[in-house]
C-alpha cells in the first residue's frame, strides 16, 4: 500500500474521530442539562411539599440524596460525593455538585419569605443514563464512515478520472443520517421535558430557582458546523488521495490547508455559527429580555419594505459610497507625489498614514470640532475669507457631506499605501521604453502606470465600497443619524433597532439584506472590474 | 517528550483542580450602573459601610459610562444567565424589565433592609412599583426647569422670574433678553434656548395643556397633533425661527452642549435642564462667579404647569445568584446615608422628602428649595409607562427637525410622526 493511502486513511480516521468526539460532546452538554433540568424541577416539588407540610417527610423520589437542614444536607453531599461542597448557604440558584462519577443538583430552602437560606434538597441526577444508545450510535457511525473513507480512498487512489465527491459521498452521507437522527431525538427529548417541566414563563425563567432547559436550536446548528467541517475534511482527505494528483501539487494543498484549518475552524465557529444564529433571528420577532419570541416568517423582511426610514437608511449608505472614487482618486494623487524619491518622503508618508491608525471616535470627536458652525475651523477659515459659514453637521444637506469628508481622510493614507506598493510593483522598464518612445509624462501615466494599477484599484474599489457599507462609528458620533435623517446609514439602524428598541429580529432581517447587497454589489465589482483587468493584460 | 509529558500533567492537575468546589469563603457580588467615575466615588462610603458590616462579602462595581452601552450589557448579561447583582435601573427601563419579569419584587424584602417605603416621594416611587411590586430602590431623580442666569436679569433691569409664569410672560422675558448689540442679525445675546430633545421639551407640551400619547398611552394620533399640542410645538418652535430669542437647535444630539456652552458663559439667559447641570458648575456658584436661579416652565392660560421628573434605582435581577446580599446592597445604595452623601455633591435631588428637606434648608444657593417646589408640579414620563417608549421617543426630535429646518409646519410634522408612533404601538 502506497504511502499516501495509509495517510489518507489515517487522516480519515482522525476525522471520524473528531466527529465522534465533538458530536458526543453536544450530545452530552444537551442531556446533562436535560437531566439537570429535570432533576432541578423534581427537588422544586420536594421543596413545595416541604413548605406546605414541614411536619411530615415528603422524599417521593427515590433518587433524593438529602433533605433538610444545611448542616445535614452538607454532611449527607459529602459523604455521598466524597467531598465537601460550598456555597450553600450563600446561593440562590439551583447548584449541579460533582464527583468522578456522580452528580447531584440540590435546590435552596428558604423561609417563609423567601430570604434566608434555611436548607435544601438534593437529587442524583444520572445525566449518562439515557445518553448510553446514542453514544453508541455515534460510535458504530464515526467506524462505518471510516470504512466507508477507505474505500473511497482506494477508489480515487487508483482511478485518475474517479471523481471524488462521488467517492468520498458515501461517508458523508452515513454521517448526517445519525446527525439528523440524534438532532432529531433530542429535539424530542428537549419538546418532552418541556411538557413535562412547568411551563416556561418569564417567572419561572427568571427564578433563581430555575435550571433552563437547554436550547434544540443552538445544538442543531452546533451538529450542523461539526458535520460540515468533517464533511470538508473528508472530501480534502480524498482529493489528496486521488491518483490524478501530482505529489508536489499534494503537498502544497495540504500544507495550505494545515495552515488554513484553524482559521477555517474558528471562521466556521464563530463566524458561520451566528451567521446562520441571525437568520435563524431573522424570522421571529425576537427580544433579549422576553421570553416568547414568535415565529413570524418573513414578518421582518416585509416591515423592511413597508419601512420609510430603512429606504433612507439604504439610499443614504448608497450615497455615502461615493467617497470611496473620491479618496481613490486623491490617494492615486498622494500616492504619485510621495513615489519621489526625495528626502523627507518617507516621514510624509507617515503623516499621510496616520489617520488610518487613529481610533474613529477621537477622529470624530476632532472633526465634530472642526465643523462646528460658531467656532469650528473651516467656518473660520471660511469666515476669514469673508465666505458664509456653514451649519456643516447641522444642515441635513450637508451633513452627509461632512461624514464622506472625515471618510475620505481617514481612508486616504491607507489607500495610498496600497497604491504606493502598487506603483513601486511596476516594471521601470516599461515606463523607460515608453519614454525612449517619446511618451510625454500624462501618456505614460494614462498608457502605463494606469492599466498596470488596475489590480489594486480593484481591491481597493471593492474593500473601499463594503467598508463604506458598515460605516458606524462617525455616523453615531458625529450626527446620531440626524439631521431629519440625513446621515441615518444601514448599520446606524440596525443598531438602533437591536440595542436602543431591542428589536433583534427586525435588525437581523436588515442585516441580512446588507449582507445580500454586499454580496450582490461585490459579485458585480468583480465581474465588471475583472473583466476590465483581463482585457488589460 | 519529557517536555510534552510535564506539560500535559499539568494541564491534567489545572483541569482536576477546576473540577472540584470553589472552596473561597469570599462571596463577590458584582454592581453595575451607567455613572461617570465621580459619581461612583460618591457611592463609595455606601459600599465600604455595606462590605465592613458583611465580613467575606466583596462588592465588585462594573461601571459603564456611555448609558445605551451599559443597556447592551446589562441586557445580554441577564438574558445569558450571569447578571450584576445590583443594577441601576433608568426609569425608562421600567416597563420592559417589568413586562419581561426579569427583576426581582423589593417589596417584601425593604422592611428587613430598613427600608420604609413610604418614605420615598410617592410618585418618584410609583415610577418603580407596579401594583405592590417594587422593582427598584429609587436613588435619585430630577425634574426638568428652566435655570436663568441673574446677571443678565439684573443687566437688563428685569424681575426673577416666578414659578407659575404664562408663555407670554416667558417670551416677553426672552425678547427683552435677546441683544444684539452690533445690529448684525446674530445676537450676541440669546433670551432661551431650544432643544430638540425631547426630555426637554416634555414639560413644555404638558404645561400648554397637550401631551403625546392618549391618557391609555396606545395612540398618538388624537394627542400629539391635537390642537393644543401642537400650539405649544408651535410656541417652542417660533422661539427659534420667528422669534428669533433662541439660537437654531442643534439638530441633532451628538453635539448639545452648544447652549450649555453659551449658558455657562454668560450669553444665554434661560436653560431649559434638570439638577444634572449642576455638579460641573457647582465651583462657580460656589465662588459667585455664576449666579443662577431656578424656575418651573412657562404654562398656557388655564393649564397647569407640569414637568417630567427623571429617576433612577437600584434594582436586583431575579436571577442573581445571591438574593439576600443583593437586597441589602441596594437599600444601602438607596439609603439615605447614601444620599445624603450624594446630595452633597449636588448631582440630583434625594428620593426621600425628608433628606431632600434638610439638604434644602442647608443650601446656601436656595437652588435645592426651588428644586422641591417643582417637585409638586413632577409626573412620571411616559417612558416610565410604555414599554416600547425608546422607539418612541427616537421619532420625537423629527418633529422639532421638520420645523426648524425644512421649515415645514408644526401641525403636519405632529401628525406624521403620531402616525409612525401609532405603527410602533400597535406592533
Amino acid at each position: 500500500m502506497s504511502r499516501v493511502i495509509v495517510r489518507a486513511r489515517f487522516a480519515a480516521i482522525l476525522a471520524c474521530l473528531l466527529w465522534a468526539i465533538a458530536s458526543a460532546a453536544i450530545v452530552g452538554v444537551t442531556g446533562a442539562r436535560v437531566e439537570y433540568a429535570q432533576a432541578a424541577a423534581e427537588a422544586r416539588t420536594v421543596v413545595r411539599l416541604l413548605a406546605e407540610a414541614p411536619e411530615r417527610s415528603p422524599s417521593p423520589i427515590r433518587r433524593l440524596v438529602a433533605e433538610g437542614s444545611l448542616a445535614r444536607v452538607r454532611v449527607e453531599l459529602a459523604r455521598f460525593l466524597g467531598h465537601e461542597v460550598s456555597g450553600l448557604e450563600s446561593n440562590d440558584r439551583v447548584q449541579v455538585h460533582r464527583s468522578w462519577f456522580k452528580r447531584v443538583v440540590s435546590v435552596p430552602i428558604k423561609d417563609r419569605d423567601a430570604w434566608d437560606i434555611m436548607g435544601a434538597v438534593a437529587l442524583q441526577a444520572e445525566p449518562w443514563g439515557a445518553l448510553y444508545v446514542p453514544l453508541l450510535a455515534i460510535l458504530i457511525v464515526a467506524a462505518l464512515a471510516a470504512g466507508l473513507a477507505f474505500r473511497g480512498i482506494d477508489r480515487l487512489a487508483a482511478k485518475p478520472a474517479a471523481s471524488v465527491y462521488a467517492a468520498m459521498i458515501a461517508p458523508v452521507a452515513a454521517l448526517s443520517a445519525v446527525m439528523a437522527v440524534i438532532s432529531v431525538t433530542s429535539r424530542q427529548r428537549i419538546d418532552a421535558a418541556q411538557v413535562a417541566l412547568p411551563p416556561l414563563t418569564a417567572l419561572s425563567r427568571f427564578d433563581a430557582l430555575a435550571l433552563p432547559l437547554p436550547s434544540a436550536v443552538l445544538s442543531g446548528i452546533a451538529m450542523a458546523l461539526v458535520l460540515l467541517a468533517t464533511s470538508a475534511a473528508l472530501f480534502v482527505i480524498g482529493w489528496a488521495a486521488s491518483a490524478a494528483r501530482r505529489a508536489a501539487d499534494r503537498r502544497e494543498t495540504l500544507t495550505a490547508w494545515a495552515f488554513l484549518a484553524p482559521s477555517a475552524l474558528h471562521l466556521l465557529l464563530f463566524t458561520a455559527g451566528p451567521l446562520a444564529f441571525t437568520l435563524f433571528i431573522s424570522f421571529h420577532d425576537w427580544d433579549l429580555l422576553r421570553l416568547d419570541r414568535p415565529f413570524v416568517g418573513l414578518g421582518n423582511y416585509l416591515e423592511l419594505v413597508r419601512d420609510p426610514l430603512f429606504w433612507r437608511a439604504l439610499a443614504n449608505t448608497a450615497l455615502y459610497a461615493l467617497y470611496v472614487p473620491v479618496s481613490m482618486a486623491l490617494a492615486l494623487g498622494a500616492a504619485l507625489i510621495l513615489n519621489q524619491p526625495l528626502r523627507g518622503m518617507r516621514t510624509l508618508r507617515a503623516v499621510v498614514f496616520l489617520p488610518t491608525v487613529v481610533s474613529y471616535v477621537a477622529i470624530a470627536v476632532v472633526w465634530q470640532w472642526m465643523f462646528n458652525v460658531d467656532y469650528g475651523l473651516l467656518n473660520f477659515l471660511a469666515r476669514s475669507v469673508h465666505l458664509p459659514g456653514v451649519d456643516w453637521l447641522g444642515n441635513p444637506r450637508t451633513a452627509l457631506i461632512a461624514v464622506m469628508i472625515v471618510s475620505a481622510w481617514v481612508q486616504l493614507g491607507y489607500q495610498m499605501v496600497v497604491y504606493l506598493a502598487g506603483l513601486q510593483g511596476i516594471p521601470a522598464h516599461l515606463l523607460e521604453a515608453a519614454t525612449l518612445d517619446g511618451a510625454r509624462r500624462w501618456a505614460r501615466f494614462r498608457h502605463i502606470t494606469l492599466p498596470l494599477l488596475r489590480p489594486v484599484t480593484v481591491f481597493l474599489f471593492v474593500t473601499g465600497i463594503i467598508w463604506s457599507f458598515q460605516v458606524f462609528t462617525l455616523v453615531y458620533v458625529m450626527t446620531e443619524g440626524g439631521p431629519v435623517h440625513a446621515t441615518d446609514v444601514l448599520v446606524y439602524r440596525i443598531y438602533q433597532n437591536a440595542w436602543e428598541f431591542r428589536r433583534m429580529g427586525y435588525a437581523s432581517a436588515m442585516s441580512w439584506v446588507l449582507f445580500a447587497l454586499l454580496l450582490g454589489l461585490t459579485l458585480l465589482q468583480w465581474r465588471a472590474l475583472n473583466r476590465t483587468v483581463d482585457d488589460a493584460a | 517528550m519529557t517536555r510534552t509529558v510535564a506539560v500535559l500533567v499539568a494541564l491534567l492537575v489545572v483541569s482536576l483542580s477546576a473540577c472540584g468546589d470553589a472552596g473561597g469563603a469570599t462571596i463577590v457580588l458584582r454592581m453595575t450602573s451607567w455613572q461617570s467615575p465621580q459619581e461612583n466615588l460618591l457611592d463609595q462610603p455606601a459600599i465600604d459601610a455595606f462590605v465592613r458590616s458583611h465580613p467575606g462579602v466583596r462588592v465588585v462595581n462594573e461601571p459603564v459610562s456611555n448609558q445605551s452601552e451599559y443597556r447592551e450589557k446589562v441586557i445580554t448579561a441577564i438574558a445569558s444567565g450571569s447578571p450584576p447583582d445590583v443594577l441601576l435601573l433608568d426609569g425608562i427601563d421600567v416597563p420592559s424589565f417589568a413586562q419581561a419579569g426579569v427583576l426581582l419584587d423589593l417589596a417584601p424584602f425593604a422592611a428587613r433592609v430598613g427600608i420604609v417605603v413610604h418614605e420615598f416621594f410617592p410618585h418618584v416611587l410609583a415610577m418603580f412599583a407596579r401594583g405592590d411590586t417594587v422593582l427598584a430602590f429609587p436613588k435619585g431623580f430630577s425634574p426638568v426647569v428652566y435655570y436663568y442666569n441673574r446677571a443678565l436679569f439684573d443687566a437688563a433691569h428685569l424681575p426673577y422670574p416666578d414659578d407659575g409664569w404664562t408663555f407670554d410672560d416667558f417670551l416677553a422675558t426672552a425678547r427683552a433678553l435677546t441683544l444684539d448689540h452690533d445690529g448684525d442679525g446674530v445676537p450676541e445675546q440669546w433670551g432661551t434656548a431650544v432643544d430638540r430633545r425631547f426630555l426637554a421639551w416634555q414639560a413644555m407640551i404638558w404645561s400648554g395643556g397637550g401631551d403625546i400619547l392618549t391618557p391609555d398611552g396606545r395612540h398618538a394620533t388624537g394627542a400629539l397633533d391635537a390642537p393644543a399640542t401642537v400650539q405649544a410645538l408651535e410656541f417652542l418652535t417660533s422661539l427659534a425661527t420667528v422669534e428669533h430669542v433662541a439660537p437654531l437647535p442643534n439638530a441633532f444630539r451628538a453635539v448639545s452642549g452648544n447652549e450649555t456652552r453659551l449658558f455657562y458663559s454668560g450669553r444665554l439667559a434661560l436653560l431649559p435642564s434638570g439638577h444634572w447641570l449642576l455638579p460641573n458648575i457647582r465651583a462657580q456658584l460656589e465662588q459667585g462667579r455664576l449666579s443662577l436661579g431656578v424656575v418651573g416652565f412657562p404654562h398656557a392660560p388655564g393649564v397647569r404647569p407640569a414637568t417630567p421628573l427623571f429617576a433612577s434605582g437600584w434594582s436586583v435581577p431575579r436571577n442573581s445568584g445571591h438574593r439576600k446580599l443583593a437586597v441589602e446592597l441596594a437599600a444601602a445604595l438607596a439609603g439615605p446615608e447614601a444620599q445624603r452623601h450624594r446630595l452633597a455633591a449636588g448631582l440630583e435631588l434625594s428620593t426621600m422628602p425628608s433628606v431632600q428637606a434638610e439638604f434644602a434648608v442647608r443650601d446656601s444657593l436656595g437652588l435645592e428649595a426651588a428644586f422641591l417646589r417643582l417637585v409638586d408640579d413632577g409626573r412620571a414620563p411616559w417612558g416610565t409607562r410604555i414599554a416600547r417608549f425608546r422607539e418612541v421617543e427616537a421619532q420625537l426630535p423629527d418633529i422639532i427637525d421638520r420645523v426648524v429646518i425644512r421649515g415645514e409646519s408644526a401641525a403636519r410634522a405632529a401628525h406624521d410622526v403620531a402616525r409612525r408612533i401609532d405603527e410602533i404601538l400597535v406592533r
